[in-house]
């Protein structure tokens, strides 16, 4: 099972991205944070079998959750559960259109940064500025996954496709 | 039928209300996943928990400025490390479910039928949790601080929605560590608390009064007199202006109600009134003079107020020895009331002390016997060092008499012969008339009733005698000459002195005399409730010019400053205390003479016999007094 | 069928049994579980980050000569005037080292400098940190505190070998000792959170009643030395308002603080003298 070339490939492109959404988040702070932890999710949990796909995922979010003042193994867990679902109905998803997939990963990030915005509240001076600047960085992820979203999560199948190996949505329903 | 036309799968609509519904349904499941899920505990909580509690904090005391602005009497902030039992309840379960199986484990070792304790488990637990939170406090700080298990245990038992105090009167760098290295989320949390604070020190101790624990503060307008109370314990005034002024000085209280559990921890807040602070006040006290005339005291006993002759604001009152307000805050400890005992300085010696007045009485001797016709502005007597009154000889303060002097010379030399022979010419029922007329043996008015002892002061009249003195005698001329000099029965508070110099100042017979600076005050003899003092101006000149002389060539020579004229009269009063005779010395003065602003009255006591002087001991207070009054930058001398 | 049906009984065991293990292993397995995840992590910070002072420094390189020649000599003349300005301040600090010692008074050196640059920022609604190229191989510890050239950034709240997270004076769990300017009354002062487009803020408590600050004169809030983290005196912010809390003793406001909180590239971890001499 962990001989699988697909899980390291998806491995490798989470890591990249977490690299990536850190230097972009860099550069944009104070003003936006784009928080996208959908992209992490989605591409295991449509082109992995399930074991290793909870594998990537922990890991993935053990990494987005190593520099944040959470507690440790909280944002694996609700990523986790995330996955469960979207690998529950991968199949939906075999045509891996841009509307779809698209959609699957708004729907996805709005239910996570809900679940952020609950749970990882660590006070605020006013709760409206809370809400406005939480509905901003989810506003600008939004638009985000909208341009890069597609792309993002079909990254590993080209990077499998240059590899040599055949990444689809498979498996049993 | 399926086939192509009617019913295509590929419709590209239907998807979108694929998505659609099922937004609309992961949120409705989210919503109420969470309720069902995340909230279960919540509500099955709710169902428990009926009870409602009232937690009281008293508001902060408000602020006494003297009358140039300066703040006498604060609160100083109180900080403490604490933590609300709320906080560390799941702790408290966690330790006592721990002690609980290693209890029991014990008693199956041990093989024996007994129940474990639980109450004593749950203290255990209580205090190790305590114990593990108190630890980290004195890490952090490299202290070693205690916690009482008792003090604890009833902390728990009787109040149990207050914080509970690991850590009491931080010190300011302790306070800075622990905000700085505790986590803003942790139980342990500082507590601000306040102390009634006087950054004078002792300095008009007894004008300001002190504050204690009020155990019967009125809580009846705060909503919730039915709920079970905790309350935290608010002050209240016991003396001078925190008593008088208590109603205008005393915050608010605040009220916060609670629902709590069965167990009677809180569990949400359904009402929440903050407490206010109360209101400032502004003493017509100038607390510079005020330590002037104290630092002149010296370890003497005695009192000396000082008033603004227009107005009657009190402008120093003082009554020594005295005591430092800030070691009776927050309560009174028995070293601390025996050792202000010891010293007598629990009196109030300005207000309540009772002293006859000396020869500063013979101002209104002179006034009466102007008045009445008994001598002139120009009447001349001799005096040969004493004075024969029946089969006994009165003597004068000067043993070998005064030879010939007129009213002016008689006042600034103080001669006794003089006002004994005027006192018996006038008649001692002018004498307490005219004294009465200038309030003396009543009320001035001031606000600090409980420590004004008028009630108490004595005009002395032969009806007096007759009634409180019977068996003393009848009243006879010796009793007359005793009076005309300010001796005998006569006694009076050093306010009620004061008040009379202010008055006589003025040209009037009373003064309202006040602890309240208002500058917008109307000061006319309505407002004192007073009239005109009846002598001519003549008359009148001429026992200021007598005041004048004395300061100038006469027994108050050590109450002169440079450049202000001072009115002065002084005294040296003979009183018996246990059997021994001590001396009392006086002065009485108003300055400018000619546009009097300022009056003083001191009293000085004496320890031994004949070792305090008018002129020699309460002369040089009101000098410091004045000097301090009309050149506040200049330095003492 | 039963294969099936087992597969899906193993998946769900699976996923319940790694969602437990997240939430409800012991704090100090999850704790070092976290701990190796971001020693992982810390090259995918910092070596981004030197890799972009190499690109910066091969597209300054790509400058013409002129160019070059030009900025050469403005550094040159500002290096000679700081070497100038680090003479004269070895030259006090000798000084004030001997009469220190003369008059047998305590070391007023209770800091060391260790500069860092800032690889990566996260400064979202939820979490305000940066994180920096340096760790504990450099000494830097947690809770050592943290400043720049424009005032405090913050406190080391993780310290790994050679990353260290540094939360911001912004952050809601982030308090502090301070006091105003001129002003030795202690004061609390504690980030407000939740980092807004209009700036970073912050919050007072417990200032004296008699103290009073607006935007159009604010007051300069600093540190203070008591708690023995931060030096006395450096700047953390304005405070632009103070309004009265119910006790009457205390005001509480708002504070400004420096805009270029948010954009730091560069910081200093002061470190302890007596944790040098240790280490």
């Amino acid at each position: 099972m962990f001989f699988d070339l697909r899980i390291y490939i998806v491995l490798l492109v989470n890591v990249c991205l977490v690299y990536v959404l850190s230097a972009v988040n860099s550069e944009l702070a104070p003003v936006l944070y784009i928080s996208v932890p959908a992209i992490f999710i989605i591409s295991a949990a449509l082109f992995l079998e399930f074991v290793p796909m909870l594998a990537v995922v922990a890991v993935s979010a053990f990494l987005c959750e190593a520099t944040t003042g959470v507690r440790a193994g909280l944002t694996a867990a609700l990523w986790m559960v995330a996955a469960y679902a979207v690998h529950s109905m991968r199949f939906r998803f075999r045509a891996c259109d841009w509307f779809s997939i698209t959609a699957l990963a708004e729907i996805l990030n709005i239910i996570l940064l809900f679940f952020y915005s609950v749970f990882f509240y660590a006070g605020s001076s006013g709760f409206f500025e809370y809400a406005a600047r939480v509905s901003a960085d989810a506003f600008a992820s939004a638009v985000s996954l909208l341009f890069a979203g597609w792309f993002v999560v079909l990254l590993p199948v080209s990077v499998a496709n240059i590899s040599g190996r055949q990444m689809s949505i498979n498996g049993e329903e | 039928m399926q086939g192509e036309g009617v019913y295509s799968k590929k419709n590209p609509r239907i998807p979108f209300f694929y998505w659609a519904f099922g937004s609309a349904f992961v949120f409705l499941i989210g919503a109420l996943a969470y309720r069902q899920i995340y909230l279960y505990d919540y509500y099955v909580e709710c169902g428990e928990r009926q009870s409602m509690r009232r937690v009281i904090e008293p508001g902060t005391r408000g602020d006494i400025y003297d009358r140039n602005g300066k703040l006498i009497v604060t609160n100083s902030p109180i900080f403490s490390a604490v933590v609300y039992f709320n906080d560390i309840r799941k702790e408290f379960r966690e330790e006592y479910f721990r002690l609980k199986k290693i209890e029991l484990e014990r008693l199956r070792t041990v093989d024996s039928k007994e129940r474990p304790d639980y109450a004593a488990i749950a203290e255990n637990a209580r205090s190790n949790v305590l114990g593990r939170y108190l630890k980290q406090v004195n890490e952090i700080l490299g202290t070693d601080y205690k916690l009482g298990i008792a003090d604890f245990n009833k902390h728990f038992a009787q109040k149990q929605l207050l914080p509970l105090p690991l850590v009491k009167n931080l010190t300011a760098r302790e306070h800075a560590i622990l905000a700085e290295r505790i986590p803003v989320d942790s139980p342990i949390q500082i507590y601000t608390g306040t102390s009634r604070y006087y950054p004078y020190g002792d300095v008009a101790s007894h004008a300001l009064g002190y504050v204690a624990n009020n155990f019967d503060d009125d809580i009846s307008q705060i909503p919730g007199g039915d709920l079970r109370t905790y309350a935290i314990v608010p002050t209240i005034g016991r003396s001078g202006m925190e008593a008088a002024f208590d109603e205008k000085l005393a915050g608010k209280s605040g009220a916060k109600i609670w629902i709590v559990d069965l167990a009677g921890y809180k569990y949400e807040n359904v009402l929440d009134i903050p407490p206010t602070k109360g209101g400032d006040v502004q003493t017509s006290l100038d607390i510079e003079v005020q330590q002037a005339v104290e630092e002149a005291f010296g370890e003497r006993k005695g009192a000396a107020v000082m008033l603004e002759v227009k107005s009657g604001e009190v402008i120093a009152l003082v009554s020594r020895p005295g005591y430092d307000p800030n070691s009776l805050t927050p309560y009174i400890t028995h070293k601390v009331n025996a050792e202000i005992t010891e010293r007598g300085a629990w009196l109030n010696r300005a207000t309540s002390g009772l002293y006859p007045p000396g020869s500063t009485f013979k101002v209104v001797t002179a006034a009466a016997g102007l008045m009445s016709g008994a001598i002139d502005e120009n009447s001349v007597k001799t005096c040969s060092g004493g004075y024969r009154v029946g089969s006994r000889i009165f003597p004068c303060n000067s043993r070998y008499g005064h030879g010939n002097l007129d009213l002016v010379g008689a006042l600034a030399h103080s001669c006794n012969v003089y006002f004994y022979e005027t006192g018996i010419d006038t008649g001692i029922e002018t004498i307490a008339d005219v004294a009465k007329t200038f309030g003396f043996g009543e009320s001035t008015g001031i606000e600090l009733k409980k420590e004004d002892s008028w009630r108490r002061t004595i005009v002395a009249t032969p009806d007096f005698k007759k009634k409180r003195r019977q068996y003393d005698g009848p009243w006879t001329n010796g009793d007359t000459a005793n009076s005309s000099i300010g001796q005998g029965y006569m006694l009076f508070t050093p306010l009620q002195v004061a008040a009379f110099t202010a008055s006589f100042a003025r040209g009037e017979t009373r003064t309202k005399v006040s602890m309240l600076h208002d500058p917008n005050r109307i000061t006319d003899s309505k407002y004192h409730e007073a009239e005109k003092i009846p002598l001519t101006k003549s008359q009148y000149d001429t026992i200021v010019a007598g005041m004048l002389a004395a300061v100038e060539r006469g027994t108050c020579r050590r109450a002169a400053i440079g450049g202000v004229k001072i009115a002065a009269k002084s005294g040296t009063a003979q009183v018996s205390v246990n059997g021994r005779k001590l001396t009392l010395a006086w002065l009485i003065a108003f300055a400018p003479a000619d546009a009097p602003e300022v009056a003083i009255s001191v009293v000085v006591e004496g320890e031994e016999p004949g070792d305090v002087g008018g002129g020699k001991t309460a002369a040089p207070i009101a000098k410091a007094a004045f000097q301090k009054y009309f050149n506040p930058d200049a330095v003492a001398e | 069928m039963r294969w099936r049906r087992f597969t899906a009984l193993r998946n769900v065991a699976v996923f319940a049994a790694a969602v437990l293990l997240c939430l409800f292993a012991p704090t100090a397995f999850r704790n070092s579980a976290g701990g190796l995840f971001e020693e992982f992590r810390a090259p995918l910070d910092a070596i981004p980050s030197q890799l972009g002072d190499l690109e910066k420094f091969w597209s300054l390189s790509s400058n013409s000569k002129r160019d070059l020649i030009e900025a050469g000599r403005d550094l040159a003349r500002l290096n000679s005037a700081y070497e100038l300005k680090m003479r004269e301040n070895l030259i006090l600090r000798d000084r004030l080292s001997r009469l220190e010692k003369i008059l047998n008074l305590p070391s007023q050196e209770k800091f060391k400098m260790e500069i860092a640059r800032v690889c990566r920022r996260d400064i979202s609604a939820w979490w305000q940190h940066i994180t920096i190229r340096k760790g504990k191989r450099h000494g830097i510890r947690e809770g050592y505190a943290v400043i720049y050239g424009g005032g405090v950034v913050g406190r080391v709240v993780k310290a790994n070998s050679y990353t260290s997270v540094v939360e911001l004076a912004s952050s809601r769990k982030f308090r502090m000792a301070a006091h105003i300017e001129g002003d030795d009354r202690p004061i609390i002062y504690q980030g407000a959170g939740s980092l807004s487009i209009q700036g970073s803020h912050g919050e007072v408590f417990d200032a004296p009643a008699d103290l009073s600050a607006s935007a159009k004169s604010p007051l300069r809030l600093v540190t203070s030395s008591l708690a023995g983290t931060f030096p006395e005196g450096i700047l953390i912010g304005e405070v632009v308002s103070l309004v009265p809390e119910p006790d009457g003793i205390f005001k509480s406001g708002k504070v400004n603080l420096p805009e270029s909180l948010s954009s730091l590239r560069e910081v200093a971890v002061l470190i302890p003298v007596s944790q040098v001499k240790i280490d």
